[in-house]
């Protein structure tokens, strides 16, 4: 069944539009039991400051979305433009600059540089572009997630919550139009992952910042002002 | 600091082990690279600067006769009224002080010699005083070792010939010290005006005839040398008995000893190269595969695959540069130890130092080269998705398999590199060519048999044993580090075991060739009429007399009809060119000798030629003689005997045993070719015992004194010294590529434990004690030493077998007791390395399963 705009997505608004997706198909060939589609023909668009839940279960394809909205992966088929820009026609090279200048990502398992400082994560994707790197934003990045006292240390030497914070001020550092997050609180208990979503949709509001985020957790899930949930494919 | 160079300073910092595995590894396969390109390098740099002091002139002219009036006022014309002389004569004749007797090279020298360089004369006065006393009175010059194997003081007397000469004077160094490790007979120097009273200068004395020419700085020495060639040797009108030589045939002929020397070396050095570039792929694959999640993260963030792929390509090249560094700084401490293994066969005062160009050569290759080993395995930088990070297998599938083709196209940069390697080293593309060949040949048998033996251990797997179930599924599950461990050593260990056994082969074809008793003293210059004497003289005494072979000096004129040096233009090639004699000696036999035999054509007639017009005599050719000169059987030579020309034609060819030490020759004419010619003859004394040695050469020398006695125990025991000394420099490096092969099995031991992490604390959680998980590496890696060694310790025994066929045209003799060292230390070494390295992984507690 193709995945449907949801009743609860928000409607067209020209170019307030950061995200607009259109009759979205993505199938994955497996070996031995052929090919497993996962989007079959999606369309939703979200507007500059919302923020956005997908909800799913394991294998519905929260993740697969994330990655064709952050120009990682290509549809079969459709159409993904993000901040105006058509991805599914952008080059590797072109979609690579653009997901450095325009997406910020956080990952459920942190990815963060082993070898490198927080703050040196932080530094990461702006120091790679070659953009401004001046140290009063890094000190302003880690003053807003709590991080000043522990800039120095090594993702080894911190907490999961503070390995998601530093994530988090590394997605921000280059000032993206969109924020996708990858179960940010999974790897996280609960208190944790609360204290984490609290950072993240103050600096989201702050900022007013766009984002979307993939969850199992409801609670997480109800934060955002819009919400789609994925089950064996469809929307919800 | 850009971020990328601080990012790989960063990994390397954090992967030290890996960073240390990486440089020592190929630091010790650059070593051996360093250590020949610096020893050639120094070699040749030193003859090159000193070709005119190793041939004391700019030019020499030589001939076997005394030149004539017309031919020296020839040659000064040419070399213009400024040019200075030197005259030597030399010859080898029999000298006797008090008690000894013995072989001297007598050189006669007049006032002018060195024209280049100097003797060292201590304790007397200006060496110039000394060699004009030569010239006054019967005195002599040699070195202190000759005085004491003479038994002999200064002021003492030394008979030569029918005259007696005072020893005066001892050197310490001579002019032209050459590079030549086999010395027929020590050198005595006397004045050339005091040569003739030795009364040794007749019929059948081979003499050397030569004059030294030194040029005024402004002359074009080339071209000088060129016009005496074209006077004396290019010219048909002339007699063509006087060859012309210049420093470039110094350096062309010691060159050639000194690339024998290096080309070997450096391509046994080549193998721990090879062997360090094998590791260096497998260390980096492990060590890309652990950090393809930290790339996909990179990626993510907007790194460029570009920028990732100059990322570890720096870190490459960095690491190769530190590693050439420190095969730099090894060389360097190895060269003068390296040195040693050659003393006596390179010049004495040679200054060995890390060449330049080779040190230069080294960072390329290492900084270049590293790149090019793990090109196969840092391609797949390539296939590393940002998308992985979204998936729970980030870091283990984010890449997809290269095809086998595309992995084989990976592998020829590498090869190809090797082969300009083994090129510049051997100085020659089809020896670089077939080396680098042969070894990819010898690497992909030794996989094959790996794989085969890894099939078999997943046969083996179904075993109730537990321990040896789990050895056998590792090995078969972990084929390529199996693999890799499997190569390395059998490589290295194929090389370790195959050059004793070919020094053993050597050595004994040397010291006891085959079937034939190998003579005590070989005897030279017998006069026609001595004949009967001298067999009287050993007639009813211990030592035995081989028959006497006559021997006469000719000159081949025709082959074919074809004038001789045109012939030789268009049969033989430029790197003959040096072989290029006037004269031959000529001989025949009732029989052949028990150190020769026919291998093509009939035996040649008993019936003595009869010189009947149109009819020519028969002539038996040595074979490796016949193809230099490019003539086979059939073929007819006119040859000029004492002035006389015959014509003979090839009725067979020879192969001869040159290690018996017997009187044996290139031609061996029809009985009644040389009848009527004048002859000396030649012949071998043996069964003599070692303490009465001396004693006959003794009364040998006094009855006959112009008869020179080689010793030939003696020529053996250096012979088998300079084999010995070569043998044991070729250990040097083939010990180089066993550190290499064992450095493989550390690194890939301690990579394989610490990829297998994560299943050894499982085995311990489930309850496994360290002391099992012990026992699990030691089989494992005890049986791939095992099998290494069993299959290497094969390969050499045919490799040595092939060699022994080819080279030595012997049977082959096992030499067992190496093969048996390795097959027991191998495994042993190979376990308790693999322990070591494994060790801290084992001992680490299994909480890593809670993490």
């Amino acid at each position: 069944m193709p995945l449907e705009k949801s009743n609860n997505a928000p409607a067209e608004q020209g170019d307030r539009l950061i995200i607009q997706v259109k009759n979205l198909y993505k199938s994955y060939f497996q070996p031995g039991s052929g090919s497993l589609t996962v989007l079959a023909g999606a369309c939703f668009s979200l507007e500059a400051g919302a923020t956005l839940a997908v909800t799913g279960q394991s294998g519905s394809g929260k993740s697969t979305l994330i990655a064709l909205l952050a120009g990682l992966d290509r549809p079969d088929q459709g159409q993904v433009r993000v901040h105006g820009s058509d991805l599914v026609n952008l080059s590797e090279a072109q979609l690579t600059r653009f997901r450095a200048e325009n997406i910020g990502i956080i990952f459920q398992q942190f990815h963060l540089m082993p070898h490198l400082s927080a703050e040196e994560n932080i530094r990461l994707p702006l120091e790679l572009t070659n953009r401004p790197c001046s140290q009063e934003k890094i000190d302003l990045l880690l003053a807003q997630v709590g991080l000043s006292a522990r800039r120095n240390h090594l993702p080894a030497q911190l907490s999961g919550g503070e390995c998601q914070r530093v994530a988090i001020a590394r997605a921000l550092a280059v000032e993206p139009v969109l924020l996708l997050a990858d179960e940010p609180t999974g790897n996280l208990d609960s208190a944790t992952g609360r204290e984490v979503s609290d950072l993240l949709f103050q600096l989201v509001d702050r900022k007013q910042m766009t984002m979307l985020v993939v969850t199992h957790n409801q609670e997480l899930a109800d934060r955002c002002t819009h919400r789609l949930r994925l089950e064996q494919g469809l929307l919800q | 600091m850009n971020v990328l160079v601080r990012l790989g300073w960063r990994d390397l910092c954090r992967n030290r082990r890996f960073s240390l595995l990486f440089i020592v590894n190929l630091a010790l396969g650059l070593t051996g690279f360093m250590v020949i390109g610096s020893f050639s390098g120094s070699l040749n740099h030193h003859l090159e600067g000193n070709l005119r002091e190793i041939l004391t002139a700019d030019l020499v002219l030589q001939s076997s006769r005394p030149l004539t009036v017309q031919e020296i006022a020839t040659s000064r014309e040419i070399t213009g009224p400024d040019s200075r002389y030197s005259e030597q004569i030399s010859f080898y004749s029999m000298v006797k002080g008090g008690t000894v007797a013995k072989l001297a090279q007598i050189v006669a020298i007049d006032s002018a010699y060195p024209l280049y360089g100097a003797f060292r004369i201590p304790e007397a006065g200006s060496p110039a005083q000394v060699i004009n006393s030569l010239q006054q009175a019967q005195k002599l010059l040699m070195s202190r070792e000759t005085a004491r194997s003479l038994d002999l003081r200064q002021g003492d007397t030394l008979h030569i010939g029918k005259a007696a000469y005072e020893v005066a004077y001892f050197f310490d160094q001579e002019p032209s010290s050459e590079l030549s490790a086999l010395v027929l007979a020590p050198k005595i120097y006397l004045g050339v005006p005091q040569l003739h009273n030795s009364g040794l200068i007749r019929f059948g004395s081979r003499i050397a005839y030569k004059h030294f020419i030194r040029l005024p700085d402004s002359a074009d020495a080339a071209q000088v040398f060129t016009r005496l060639k074209r006077s004396f040797t290019e010219n048909p009108e002339k007699t063509s008995d006087i060859r012309v030589a210049n420093t470039r045939d110094v350096n062309r002929r010691l060159g050639r000893v000194v690339t024998y020397f290096s080309t070997f070396l450096g391509l046994v050095g080549m193998v721990s190269l090879f062997l360090s570039g094998l590791t260096a792929a497998f260390l980096f694959r492990e060590q890309l595969q652990a950090r393809l999640k930290e790339t996909a993260i990179l990626l993510s963030l907007g790194a460029s695959q570009r920028q990732c792929l100059a990322l570890s390509a720096g870190q490459l090249s960095l690491l190769g540069l530190v590693a050439a560094c420190v095969a730099i700084v090894l060389a360097w401490l190895l060269l003068p130890l390296f040195g040693r293994l050659f003393t006596g066969i390179i010049p004495p005062h040679l200054h060995l130092t890390v060449a330049p160009t080779t040190a230069i050569l080294t960072l390329l290759v290492g900084a270049i080269g590293s790149l090019l080993f793990c090109l196969p395995v840092y391609l797949r930088i390539f296939t590393v998705r940002p998308l992985s990070l979204l998936q729970e297998d980030v870091g283990k599938g984010t890449t997809s398999g290269t095809g086998s083709l595309l992995l084989f196209a990976t592998t020829l940069p590498a090869l190809a590199m090797f082969a300009l390697l083994a090129t510049i080293l051997s100085r020659s593309q089809w020896q670089g060519g077939m080396f680098t060949a042969g070894l990819f040949a010898l690497v992909a048998t030794f996989s094959l048999i790996a794989g085969l033996l890894l099939i078999g251990c997943r046969r083996w797997s179904q075993t109730s044993s537990l321990t040896w179930r789990i050895v056998w599924r590792n090995l078969y599950r972990n084929r390529l580090s199996a693999t890799a461990v499997f190569v390395a050593l059998a490589t290295s260990l194929l090389l370790v075991n195959l050059i004793p056994q070919i020094q053993q082969g050597l050595m004994e074809e040397i010291g006891q060739p085959e079937g034939i008793e190998l003579p005590v003293y070989f005897l030279v210059d017998i006069q026609q009429e001595q004949q009967q004497p001298l067999r009287s003289f050993f007639q009813g005494t211990g030592p035995v007399l081989s028959p006497l072979a006559p021997m006469v000096q000719g000159r081949i004129v025709t082959v074919n009809s074809m004038p001789f040096s045109q012939w030789r233009r268009e049969h033989q090639g430029a790197e003959n060119d040096a072989f290029r004699r006037t004269e031959y000696n000529f001989s025949s036999r009732e029989q052949l000798e028990a150190s020769e035999y026919v291998v093509q054509g009939p035996p040649m007639s008993t019936m003595p030629w009869l010189g009947k017009p149109g009819q020519p005599f028969e002539i038996s050719m040595e074979q490796q003689f016949s193809q230099r000169l490019g003539v086979t059987i059939g073929d007819r030579l006119l040859v000029d005997i004492q002035g006389m020309e015959i014509e003979g034609r090839i009725v067979n060819l020879r192969k001869v045993r040159w290690n018996s030490f017997q009187p044996n020759f290139f031609l061996l004419l029809q009985q009644g070719v040389l009848d009527d010619a004048p002859k000396t003859y030649l012949a071998s004394v043996s069964r003599i015992a070692p303490e009465e040695k001396q004693e006959v050469l003794n009364r040998l020398a006094g009855a006959f004194p112009n008869i020179s006695v080689i010793d030939v125990t003696g020529m053996v025991a250096q012979l088998g010294d300079i084999a010995g000394k070569l043998t044991g420099s070729l250990r040097f490096m083939a010990w180089l590529a066993m550190a290499t092969g064992l450095i493989a099995v550390i690194s890939i031991a301690r990579q394989e434990a610490l990829r297998r992490e994560r299943e050894v604390n499982l085995l311990r959680v489930l309850g496994a004690g360290i002391g099992r998980i012990r026992i699990l590496v030691t089989l494992e890696f005890g049986f791939l030493g095992a099998t290494a060694a069993f299959t290497a310790v094969l390969f050499s025994y045919a490799g040595a077998y092939a060699v022994a066929w080819l080279l030595f045209d012997r049977i082959w003799h096992l030499q067992w007791q190496s093969g048996i060292s390795l097959l027991v230390a191998t495994p042993l070494i190979c376990a308790l390395i693999a322990l070591f390295a494994a060790d801290t992984v084992i001992r680490r507690k299994p909480t890593v399963l809670l993490g």
